[in-house]
């Protein structure tokens, strides 16, 4: 989690100039996956260490935090197919944490909101696949 | 467990494909050094046009080229989501960093402006930032344009009368940062803008590095904004 969380913050990873959230597309397979809430905590704070980029208070990434860990009570009103899982729970998160933390991002650069979201929705598939392709394993 | 790898496998693919870490994949090929010394050249070439164009356009030339005090910074890290485009130095009050300092890439080339100061570290509101506005011109006939910030950054407002093309240099012309750094070039002249019913052209600004790959920066320390 914290190599996730590293990477996103240091921006190692982008597409022409857009990050992925990685970090957020990693945490919605743990949901689906972790059955322990206080596990899924710890890793959840360990990404927003990794996360928060500078020594201020930084509100958009407590609010992520936030969001993350209340995502895992919702996890039961979701598919159990992981792929229709992922897809659905990413597209939701996404699109809530940025109308708590910058609602004109989606409205005004919607083009880059849009490629943001299909690129989490495919770091989160993927991710998805890997998990079921270890299910499947044991 | 085989999770963890095949996730580990995968990110390290993905890292390796991806220019951010052209590097890893050029340690072992002997173009490294080769490619490292183009780009500092390209960098230096630019920061000497933009320092000549200063010279040549300032109306204080008798100020030597030692104008500007600038303050080597490490970069940090940088803004972890995409609505804001913002990067963290490890330099802050300590090292007398300041409010609305601006900070470039090399001499001459502008990059963006302190927005946060603590005392060890400062955040950097870059061109690639949404709520970055400037005053610019482009090229040498010194065409009025207004830089917006953004994933490219834009040239609007720019009159369409007037004639720009692909390459032309983008000044600084806002008094909020040095007069004359250079920000970038004009790349893909759109003429027919809808969103200004065609009076204006808009234009994207192309910069010569990648964000994500910059380690440091400059801090110019003697630049003062004006205040209200």
């Amino acid at each position: 989690m914290s190599i996730i969380g590293l990477i996103q913050s240091l921006s190692l990873i982008t597409f022409n100039g857009i990050k992925p959230n990685f970090v957020l597309a990693v945490l919605v397979i743990l949901i689906f996956s972790e059955k322990k809430f206080l596990r899924y905590a710890i890793l959840v704070l360990t990404a927003m260490i990794c996360l928060d980029y500078s020594a201020f208070i930084s509100k958009e990434v407590a609010i992520f935090g936030i969001l993350m860990l209340s995502a895992f009570y919702f996890k039961k009103y979701l598919s159990e197919n992981i792929f229709l899982y992922s897809f659905l729970f990413t597209s939701i998160l996404t699109t809530v944490f940025y109308l708590l933390i910058d609602p004109g991002f989606i409205f005004n650069d919607f083009n880059l909101f849009f490629l943001e979201l299909f690129y989490n929705v495919s770091t989160s598939s993927i991710f998805g696949f890997l998990y079921q392709i270890g299910y499947e394993k044991k | 467990m085989i999770f963890i790898r095949f996730g580990a496998i995968i990110i390290l693919l993905v890292m390796l494909c991806n220019n951010n870490l052209i590097y890893i994949k050029d340690l072992f090929s002997s173009s490294l050094n080769t490619k490292n010394e183009i780009a500092r050249l390209e960098l230096e070439n630019d920061s000497l046009r933009s320092e000549l164009y200063i010279a040549e356009n300032l109306s204080g030339k008798e100020i030597g080229e030692s104008k500007w005090d600038y303050l080597y910074a490490k970069i940090f890290s940088s803004y972890p989501f995409n609505n804001q485009n913002l990067l963290s130095i490890a330099n802050g009050e300590i090292s007398g960093v300041q409010m609305d300092q601006s900070v470039v890439i090399a001499p001459g080339i502008l990059l963006g402006q302190i927005i946060k100061v603590n005392k060890n570290i400062s955040l950097v509101r870059t061109v690639f930032d949404k709520d970055f506005i400037a005053a610019v011109k482009i090229g040498e006939n010194k065409v009025d344009a207004l830089l917006k910030g953004g994933v490219p950054p834009t040239l609007e407002m720019i009159e369409k009368n007037k004639d720009i093309k692909n390459g032309d240099i983008v000044y600084n012309a806002d008094p909020k940062y040095p007069y004359g750094f250079k920000l970038g070039e004009t790349q893909i002249v759109e003429t027919k803008n809808a969103d200004t019913a065609g009076l204006f052209k808009r234009a994207i600004l192309k910069t010569d590095y990648n964000l994500t790959s910059l380690e440091s920066v400059l801090v110019i320390k003697n630049f003062e904004t004006l205040k209200n």
